[in-house]
C-alpha cells in the first residue's frame, strides 16, 4: 500500500518536514522506503544496507529543506531514490564489487550533476568523520562542546579540568588544526 | 591595498560570527578581493559545515531509526515486501576447504628481550611454529595426506573498512606478508602486507593485499568513547586452535604487566594464538587487543588498549604508499545477545598464518 500524494499535499507534508514535525517526517519516511529497499536489495544488498542508505537519502532532503532557497525539481520520491541509488552505487564502487549492470536502471540519470555534487559531498562529510574519529579525545569532546553545545571557552576549561580559559581555547585551536590536516591529508 | 595575512583563528571566529563589526567589514572586503583567499576560507568553512553536521545529524539518525524500527516491526512492510529473501554476499575468494583438521601446533613462545616484557612471567600467546626443517615434515606429511592446513601463529582484527587488521608484533615477527584467514560458510582467505609494527606497544598492522578483497562496510562495533573500568564485562574471540574461540571474564586491572599503562589485566583464560584477538565490553566497545598472558598465574591476560592501536594506525598513514584508513562505525551489537554479538564480529577475527 504505497501511498500516492497529489503535489499539493506532498508540499504541504514537506513544509511540515521542513518545520520538524515529527509526524511528516515518519509520513515521509515510510512512504518512500519499498523502493529503495528493492533496489538495494537486487543490487547486492540487504535491508541493513538499504535501511542505512536510505536514511541517509532521508537526512540529505531533510537537510536541503532547511536550507530556504533549495526547490525540488522533481517529487521528494524520485529525489530520495535518485540520492539513494547513486549512493548506494557508490558504495559498491568503493567496495569494488561493482562488476555488473545494476538492476532496476530508472530513468533517474537526467539530473546526474546534482547527483555527483551530492556522492562527492558525501564522500567528503565521511572522512571528516574518519578524521574526527583519529583526533580522538580530549579533541573530540572540546570540539563539540564548543561547536555544537556552543560552550564557552570557560565552561569548556571547567568542565575539561584545565586551568584557564586561555589554555582551554589553545587547546581547542591545536585539536581544530589537527583535524584540519588528517582531513585534508583524507581528501587527496 | 595592503591585506592583512589572514590566519585560520580569524577564520574561525569569522565563521563563528565573533569578529568585531570593524574586523569584518576589512575581511569580507579581502574575501571580495583575492580568489586565493577565498579558496582558503572555503575549504576552512567547509570543515566547520561538515563537523557541525556531524551532531545535528547523528540525532536526526537516531529519530529515523525508532521510525525505522517502528516500520520494520509491524506487519505493513513484510506484507509489502511479500517473500523474504537475503541475498548473501560472497566476499571470499572461493578456496575450497576440506573438512577442518585439528592440528594443535605444539611449542610455546617466550619472550626474548623485548622492550617491556622482558620477563619469563610474560608469555606473549603465538602459536610458535618450529624451525624450517619441521617446517617441510609438516608440509610433506600435509601432501600425503591431501590436507590443507596451514600453520598458524596467532590472530587478528578489523580495524578499518579499507582492510587493515590489528595483531602483535610477536605474532608476525620476522615475516614480512601473512596470511589471514577465516572461515564463515566459505573460508576467506586473503594476502596481508605487514604495514607497522611497534615493539614497545607489540601493536602490529596488517594490510589486505588482495585481488579478491572487497572491503569490509561500515565496521559493526563501536569506537569506545572512554577507557574500560575496573571490573567491567569483558569477551574476547581468537584462533588458539583451528576453530575460533570465544573467552570472557572481567577487567582486573587499568594497568597491564609491571604497572605497563597502555593496557589492561583481564581475568580471561588465554592461550597462545589468542594473541591479537579484540577485547569488547558488553556493548560491542571495542577495549584492546589481547597480547600475552602472566605464566605463574592462571587466568591471568594482557590486552593492549585500543587507543594505541588508533594511534598507530594515524602513524601507519603517514607513511608513503599506505592507502588512508577508514574509519566509519555502525555499531550493530549493541542490547544484542552474545550469540548474536559474536556472529556480527567474527567476520572480522582472522587467524593469522604463514604463506606457503
Amino acid at each position: 500500500m504505497k501511498e500516492q500524494w497529489e503535489p499539493k499535499e506532498e508540499k504541504q507534508i514537506l513544509e511540515k518536514v521542513r518545520s520538524g514535525d515529527n509526524i511528516a517526517v515518519g509520513k515521509l519516511y515510510r512512504a518512500h522506503y519499498p523502493s529503495v529497499l528493492h533496489f538495494v536489495k537486487t543490487n547486492m544488498g540487504d535491508e541493513d544496507d538499504a535501511a542505512e542508505i536510505y536514511q541517509q537519502a532521508f537526512i540529505i532532503l531533510y537537510e536541503k529543506l532547511q536550507e530556504g532557497s533549495f526547490t525540488l525539481s522533481a517529487s521528494a520520491g524520485t529525489f530520495l531514490y535518485a540520492v539513494a541509488r547513486n549512493l548506494w552505487l557508490a558504495n559498491l564502487k568503493e567496495r569494488r564489487r561493482f562488476s555488473f549492470e545494476p538492476s532496476g536502471m530508472d530513468p533517474v540519470d537526467e539530473e546526474g550533476e546534482e547527483m555527483q555534487v551530492i556522492v562527492a559531498r558525501e564522500r567528503e562529510f565521511e572522512n571528516l568523520q574518519s578524521s574526527l574519529e583519529l583526533i580522538g579525545e580530549p579533541c573530540k569532546t572540546i570540539l563539540k562542546a564548543y561547536y555544537h553545545e556552543k560552550l564557552s571557552m570557560e565552561e569548556i576549561a571547567a568542565q575539561l579540568g584545565y586551568t584557564n580559559a586561555d589554555n582551554a581555547k589553545n587547546q581547542k585551536y591545536k585539536c581544530l588544526m589537527r583535524l584540519k590536516r588528517i582531513f585534508e591529508k583524507l581528501g587527496e | 591595498m595592503e591585506m592583512k595575512g589572514w590566519t585560520e583563528e580569524d577564520f574561525d571566529h569569522y565563521y563563528m560570527g565573533l569578529m568585531e563589526a570593524e574586523e569584518r567589514s576589512r575581511f569580507e572586503a579581502d574575501l571580495a578581493r583575492s580568489g586565493e583567499l577565498k579558496a582558503r576560507y572555503e575549504a576552512f568553512a567547509g570543515i566547520l559545515r561538515n563537523l557541525q553536521k556531524t551532531y545535528t545529524r547523528k540525532s536526526l539518525r537516531k529519530k529515523l531509526q525508532t521510525i525505522h524500527a517502528e516500520m520494520a516491526s509491524s506487519r505493513e512492510l513484510t506484507e509489502m515486501l511479500g517473500q523474504r529473501y537475503r541475498l548473501y554476499i560472497r566476499r571470499s575468494l572461493a578456496v575450497a576447504a576440506s573438512a577442518a583438521l585439528m592440528v594443535t601446533l605444539a611449542g610455546l613462545y617466550f619472550s626474548g628481550n623485548l622492550g617491556h616484557h622482558k620477563d619469563n612471567a610474560y608469555l606473549e600467546l603465538r602459536n610458535e611454529v618450529q624451525g624450517i626443517s619441521s617446517e617441510q615434515e609438516y608440509i610433506r606429511k600435509e601432501l600425503t595426506k591431501g590436507q590443507r592446513q596451514v600453520p598458524f601463529t596467532g590472530s587478528s582484527f578489523v580495524v578499518s573498512s579499507n582492510g587493515i587488521l590489528a595483531t602483535n608484533v610477536h605474532v608476525i615477527r620476522n615475516l614480512d606478508s601473512v596470511w589471514v584467514t577465516n572461515f564463515q560458510d566459505t573460508l576467506v582467505r586473503y594476502k596481508a602486507r605487514i604495514i607497522y609494527k611497534n615493539e614497545t606497544t607489540d601493536i602490529a598492522l596488517l594490510k589486505i593485499d588482495d585481488p579478491g578483497f572487497s572491503g569490509f562496510g561500515k565496521l559493526p562495533y563501536a569506537k569506545p568513547a572512554r577507557s574500560g573500568d575496573i571490573a567491567e564485562y569483558v569477551f574476547t574471540l581468537g584462533y588458539s586452535k583451528q576453530e575460533i574461540v570465544f573467552g570472557e571474564g572481567s577487567i582486573s586491572s587499568v594497568s597491564g604487566y609491571y604497572n605497563d599503562t597502555t593496557s589492561y589485566q583481564v581475568s580471561i583464560p588465554v592461550n597462545p594464538g589468542n594473541s591479537g584477538g579484540p577485547l569488547f565490553d558488553a556493548h560491542g566497545n571495542f577495549l584492546g587487543l589481547i597480547s600475552g598472558k602472566n605464566t605463574q598465574k592462571e587466568g591471568v591476560g594482557f590486552a593492549v588498549k585500543s587507543d594505541y592501536i588508533y594511534q598507530a594506525i594515524i602513524e601507519a598513514s603517514e607513511q608513503e604508499g599506505v592507502e588512508e584508513p577508514v574509519l566509519q562505525f555502525r555499531n550493530r551489537l549493541m542490547g544484542k545477545s552474545r550469540t548474536e554479538q559474536v556472529k556480527v564480529l567474527q567476520p572480522l577475527v582472522f587467524k593469522v598464518e604463514i604463506p606457503r
